[in-house]
């Protein structure tokens, strides 16, 4: 057998498959086929040394089907399907729950900000207040207004570090739950 | 040998065998010639899990005009190594015990 009879057989034994396990199957014979090939082989001993194509199938399905049942037992499917007006509404209800938190600690970070904005212009205010009152000569209101605006200037620092903070620990922790999920659903079809 | 054992060890293995320089399927299966055979289509399934697992990744390179798949392993593919050989070590020493003891002598 030369080496696209027998991809072709191949291929035809996997049909079942999706596409791209098929694509995939398929790339990997043919580079052991070159592989041999390289060596010194020649086509028709490259393929033989395969295997037969049955053999080769029924390994590959068999794999497959294993993956597939082990990963869930199919009276725990059933039920998870009959159940679905069950626990579907409630994962949905506990997702936008959840979600609503976390928009609500945004929304507490964004306000955060905006008081640190406010102290900001306060410090502004405060100093120009200060200048004026240099100016007019009444030294200790001067003072009174820098002094303040000075105290907000370095409040709203602070809090804009403390964002910072906030901001990134928030982020941290949405992608970190992203991934808690992910790795719930993602071990399921891993483990075979 | 028991199938799930079997494959078990297989496993690590292959990621043996990727552990110091990334390599390919043939590759692999020449490697692992003196010790046990295994044919491709053992090979092919394992890879897979090994990915699906994040214990390796997979990079195309060129070779002769043709792409040719490597395997590289991951942090997560040499702990699981690791693990493996300290499991082992528990296993060795029951192993002499069954052998000294096991065996018929005075």
């Amino acid at each position: 057998m030369n080496k696209q009879q027998f991809l072709a057989a191949v291929k035809a034994g996997i049909s079942s498959l999706p596409q791209s396990d098929i694509d995939k199957t398929l790339d990997y014979y043919d580079e052991m086929i070159a592989d041999r090939m390289e060596d010194g082989m020649t086509e028709e001993e490259a393929v033989s040394d395969l295997g037969s194509v049955e053999e080769i199938v029924s390994q590959f399905m068999g794999e497959t089907r294993e993956v597939r049942e082990s990963s869930m037992p199919v009276w725990a499917v059933i039920l998870l399907v009959i159940g679905i007006p069950v626990w579907l509404p409630l994962f949905v209800g506990i997702g936008i729950a959840v979600l609503s938190v976390y928009a609500a600690l945004w929304m507490v970070l964004i306000s955060l900000y905006v008081t640190g904005a406010a102290l900001a212009i306060s410090c502004i205010t405060g100093i120009l207040l200060g200048v004026c009152y240099l100016v007019a000569g009444k030294l200790s209101k001067m003072a009174f207004f820098i002094g303040l605006g000075l105290v907000c200037g370095g409040l709203g620092i602070g809090l804009y570090f403390l964002c910072n903070g906030i901001a990134k620990g928030l982020v941290m922790l949405g992608r970190w739950s992203v991934k808690g999920v992910k790795s719930i659903f993602g071990r399921k079809e891993a483990k075979s | 040998m028991d199938i799930q054992l079997k494959r078990g060890l297989l496993d690590v293995c292959v990621l043996a065998a990727i552990r110091n320089k990334d390599s390919y399927g043939y590759q692999i299966i020449k490697d692992m010639k003196p010790y046990v055979t295994i044919s491709e289509s053992t090979l092919y399934p394992i890879l897979r899990r090994l990915e699906a697992s994040d214990y390796l990744t997979v990079h195309s390179v060129e070779h002769n005009g043709r792409l040719r798949k490597y395997y590289h392993i991951t942090q997560t593919g040499i702990e699981r190594i690791n693990d493996f050989a300290k499991e082992w070590e528990q296993i060795m020493l029951i192993y002499q015990f069954i052998i000294k003891e096991g065996t018929e002598h005075e």
